[in-house]
């Protein structure tokens, strides 16, 4: 069954349809929701947010676009909301990295590797726009088109943010202490 | 650099977030079980809403049980004047032909009409062809009135015809509306849903306006099991609204603040569902790219078709929830050319069978006994996981007495059957494996030979046990079984029939877990007119009164396939095998016979069917037409083959395989198997032994023919035996 199929069968009610359809795009969701929150409960508590949305605002959905990309600016929109409310509860971003269960051992530190714990930590100090459109374009690898409509941008601004958050990324990256968020 | 260390870490990273299955199955009944506060108008057919309604959330339901206020149908004075004979049916149905025949072609359909035909089928031939009912009852409440326009009866399906007015205006999508179809003389039965279709102000459907405040539906239901009486059943139609919560962001419309209704109507309607359930035991598997996939069974009613197919899936496609997704139905008889296929419109998992699915299809055909092909056309789970069949299958639907006539819709007239069957549900009782078990009966067979020589008399027992949890009652047992040569299509023949002995003490009334015995036998007369070749026993009209005495008395009758026994040549079988491995091409498509394995049992034609096209050398046709073949190698005038296409990667081509031996007949081989690979797909045909006296071996292969055309040979090969 194509993925229009699946989606007008959703759109007509079907569930199991739908089911196929949130399969399909499963573990992008899933892995979305991840990046963005960094916390396994929370990214599930944004999926089952999301997948409701998702199934509830499908009869008004119209096949502009991806439907990968429509979802996701559902789940990134529910992970903003999640974010925002994670943010409320800790301590300024200077010292985030230094907060309890978001900083990690020395074991894990170990385990995951020097460059990966770095490339963490950067992206921590990123602005939620900023590690949002790194996200989509190199993790869902959307095009900058696909990037602005999941956003709600226009494509300048995409390009721009992308270049200013890789640019931040590298910056931060390449600063001997960039790891602490202390340069 | 930064991009390509990015892109590694997020692939490594985000693994992090992967939810197990039970995390995601754990999500996904969370969502189900909220979802249900959204409901479609675009009119598309949403047949699994309703299903899903009544499978995943019908204690959300309202039920005749919490209602605090109920009507009932009162009759105006115009419906008081409806015929209550079958002349007076006669004489409205001549006065309106007369009357409204001649200004006919101006009438157009009402939106409920429209509906009525996305719902239950095509409008011209369906339509006309029910029986429609006028209701006319409302209800309103806080100021939401619902109107139970009318109810169409086809086949064995009610669809009911509803409005709702004085809904929000500002958004349609703030309310949601739910309907159901219970039984009223059963309190708590409620009708699975076949279908629906719907519009409200925002549908923007040409053609479908409603005003601002008004949806208006048809939903159907399949009321096979249904209690009924002389003059028809009595139902009972509940219908909530559901107000949502307004306002900016992103909650919009998305929950419930408050249920207006339940609004309910009990109306009786004259109409007699048919009693008949027809059961198939296929029990059949096909392999394809390493996947097994299996037919069960095949429930007939009415209403609809359904099918039981179970994959054999591993962890990891279990993990993947990998699972049917498109099944088509090939049915005989002449099927209108602008009509696809029955497709099925939900495949749905069966309860605790994870890998047991069911495939329903809607039934708006007359059925035809005869071959029946079913097949899975892909299997599709999460992330694209997708394995490319398709899994073809066929069965017998065998002849008398096995397809029921559509019933009259009035009452009293001939054919319709008074009983009172009830709602049953599929299957029975859990089998091994996490199959199924038999719904009604488990057949065993004692086989004492299989491989059979002509004139030979051959005796086989069966014992076929009650796995029912209620008591079966034979109406009929046959006394005859089917004789059905497996191997060849034996065209237009008449099955051979032979006697089916009960035993002396057996009695017509089975209790749960009782067996009776019976014997199949083919006296050596009989025996000595077989042909080598595969034979297989057909039992197929076993009929039984289900709940004798009780409201929910009904008839269902079964079939099922028995033994299969070779009838081997009486001066001895080829046994070697032939490798051949000649490549023939035609239209772009080339196919090499890579051996023929000849044994006592059976012989087996190995056929490979190349993925890529070939060169101009090898686009010509190699062989002429199955009728008249001509040397191997040589085109044949006769021949005007097909344009033929590669088959895609993966899919196996529908193929027809024929063989003669000497210059016999040519016989068109029935089943075939086959394995799909990136570089073909490889074909195994299979066919009786061939007498050691054979002096060549002729095999010839199309594409299958298409409505009225001939099968079109484009390859073929002759192998000598003389040797052999």
């Amino acid at each position: 069954m194509t993925e229009d199929e699946l989606i007008r069968r959703s759109q007509a009610g079907d569930w199991d349809a739908f089911e196929l359809l949130l399969e399909r795009h499963r573990t992008a969701l899933a892995r979305t929701a991840y990046l963005v929150t960094r916390d396994g409960d929370a990214s599930q508590d944004v999926m089952q947010e999301a997948l409701l949305q998702v199934w509830r605002d499908l009869p008004s959905y119209r096949p502009f676009g991806s439907f990968r990309a429509w979802m996701l600016k559902i789940t990134l929109n529910k992970a903003r909301k999640h974010y925002r409310k994670r943010r409320v509860q800790t301590v300024p971003l200077e010292t985030a990295v230094e907060v309890p269960g978001v900083a990690e051992g020395l074991e894990e530190k170990a385990a995951r590797g020097e460059q990966t714990e770095r490339i963490r930590q950067a992206l921590e100090l990123l602005s939620t726009d900023h590690r949002e459109v790194l996200i989509l374009r190199y993790y869902n690898e959307l095009t900058v088109p696909e990037i602005a409509r999941v956003l709600g941008r226009r494509e300048g601004t995409v390009k721009s943010r992308l270049s200013r958050a890789l640019g931040r990324l590298e910056q931060v990256l390449s600063e001997p202490d960039s790891a602490t968020g202390r340069s | 650099m930064t991009e390509r260390m990015l892109q590694h870490y997020f692939q490594r990273e985000s693994a992090e977030g992967d939810l197990s299955p039970e995390q995601w199955e754990t999500l996904l009944d969370r969502v189900r079980g909220t979802k249900q506060k959204r409901f479609s108008w675009d009119p598309f057919t949403w047949f699994a809403a309703r299903l899903a309604a009544t499978d995943h959330k019908g204690h959300l339901q309202p039920s005749v049980d919490s209602l605090s206020e109920t009507r009932t149908r009162s009759w105006s004075s115009w419906q008081r004047l409806v015929p209550t004979s079958r002349v007076g049916w006669a004489v409205v149905g001549l006065f309106l032909i007369a009357t409204l025949g001649a200004v006919g072609y101006a009438i157009t359909p009402t939106l409920g009409e429209k509906l009525f035909s996305q719902v239950m089928g095509r409008w011209d031939q369906d339509y006309k062809a029910v029986l429609s009912e006028e209701i006319g009852m409302s209800e309103t409440i806080e100021g939401i009135t619902v109107t139970v326009d009318r109810a169409h009866f086809e086949r064995n399906r009610i669809g009911i015809e509803y409005t709702v007015t004085g809904l929000s205006q500002s958004d349609p999508s703030e309310t949601s509306v739910f309907a159901v179809l219970e039984d009223a003389n059963a309190p708590g039965v409620r009708f699975r849903s076949a279908g629906g279709s719907g519009v409200r102000a925002d549908s923007q459907i040409e053609g479908m306006e409603v005003p601002p405040d008004t949806v208006k539906e048809v939903v159907a239901f399949d009321v096979t099991g249904a209690q009924a009486d002389a003059s028809g059943m009595r139902l009972s139609f509940v219908v909530s609204v559901d107000e949502m919560a307004r306002g900016g962001g992103e909650n919009d419309g998305s929950v419930p603040v408050r249920t207006i209704g339940p609004f309910v109507f009990n109306f009786e309607v004259p109409f007699i569902p048919s009693t008949d359930i027809t059961v198939i035991r296929v029990g059949s598997t096909v392999e394809v790219s390493g996947v097994p996939v299996r037919l069960e069974e095949v429930t007939i009613t009415l209403a609809e078709v359904t099918a039981l197919i179970v994959v054999d899936r591993t962890p990891e496609q279990r993990q993947a929830n990998v699972r049917p997704s498109d099944v088509m139905l090939n049915v005989p008889g002449e099927w209108p050319a602008d009509t696809p296929l029955p497709h099925a419109y939900i495949v749905t998992t069966l309860g605790d069978f994870k890998d047991t699915f069911l495939a329903r299809f809607h039934r708006n055909w007359d059925i035809e006994p005869g071959e029946w092909k079913l097949a899975v056309e892909n299997l599709q789970g999460s992330d694209y996981f997708e394995v490319t069949g398709p899994w073809d299958f066929r069965f017998l639907v065998p002849n008398e007495g096995y397809v029921s006539e559509l019933p009259p819709a009035i009452p009293g007239s001939a054919g319709v059957d008074p009983g009172k069957p009830r709602v049953d549900g599929i299957p029975g009782t859990p089998g091994a494996a996490g199959r199924p078990a038999p719904r009604y009966f488990g057949d065993v067979w004692q086989i004492d030979k299989s491989l059979i020589l002509p004139g030979e008399p051959i005796e086989y027992s069966l014992a076929l046990r009650n796995t029912w949890d209620r008591r079966i009652e034979f109406s009929d047992f046959p006394e005859t079984v089917t004789l059905i040569r497996l191997d060849i299509d034996t065209g237009g023949e008449e099955p051979i029939r032979v006697r089916l002995e009960r035993s002396q003490n057996a009695t017509n009334i089975l209790a749960t877990g009782e067996e009776l015995t019976a014997v199949v036998n083919i006296s050596p007369a009989i025996s000595a007119g077989l042909e080598p070749g595969r034979y297989g026993i057909l039992v197929d009209n076993v009929s039984f009164v289900r709940d004798r005495g009780t409201p929910a008395e009904g008839e269902t009758t079964i079939g099922f396939g028995g033994p299969t026994f070779v009838v081997v040549p009486p001066e001895g079988a080829l046994d070697t095998t032939v490798v051949v491995d000649e490549t023939r091409g035609a239209e772009g498509v080339r196919l090499t016979l890579e051996k023929i394995h000849f044994s006592p049992e059976q012989t087996t034609v190995f056929v490979f069917v190349h993925q890529s096209h070939t060169g101009p050398d090898q686009s010509r046709p190699d062989s002429g037409p199955m009728t008249a073949p001509t040397p191997t190698g040589q085109p044949s005038e006769a021949s005007t083959p097909t344009p033929a296409t590669a088959p895609a990667v993966g899919r196996a081509p529908d193929l027809t395989a024929g063989y003669r031996i000497n210059e016999g007949p040519w016989r068109q081989l029935t089943g075939r198997s086959y394995r799909t690979s990136h570089e073909g797909v490889y074909f195994e045909w299979r066919l009786g032994p061939v007498s050691v006296n054979a002096e060549k071996f002729a095999f010839a292969v199309a594409f299958d023919a298409h409505a009225g055309t001939e099968p079109t040979p484009i390859w073929e090969w002759v192998v000598p035996l003389q040797d052999q």
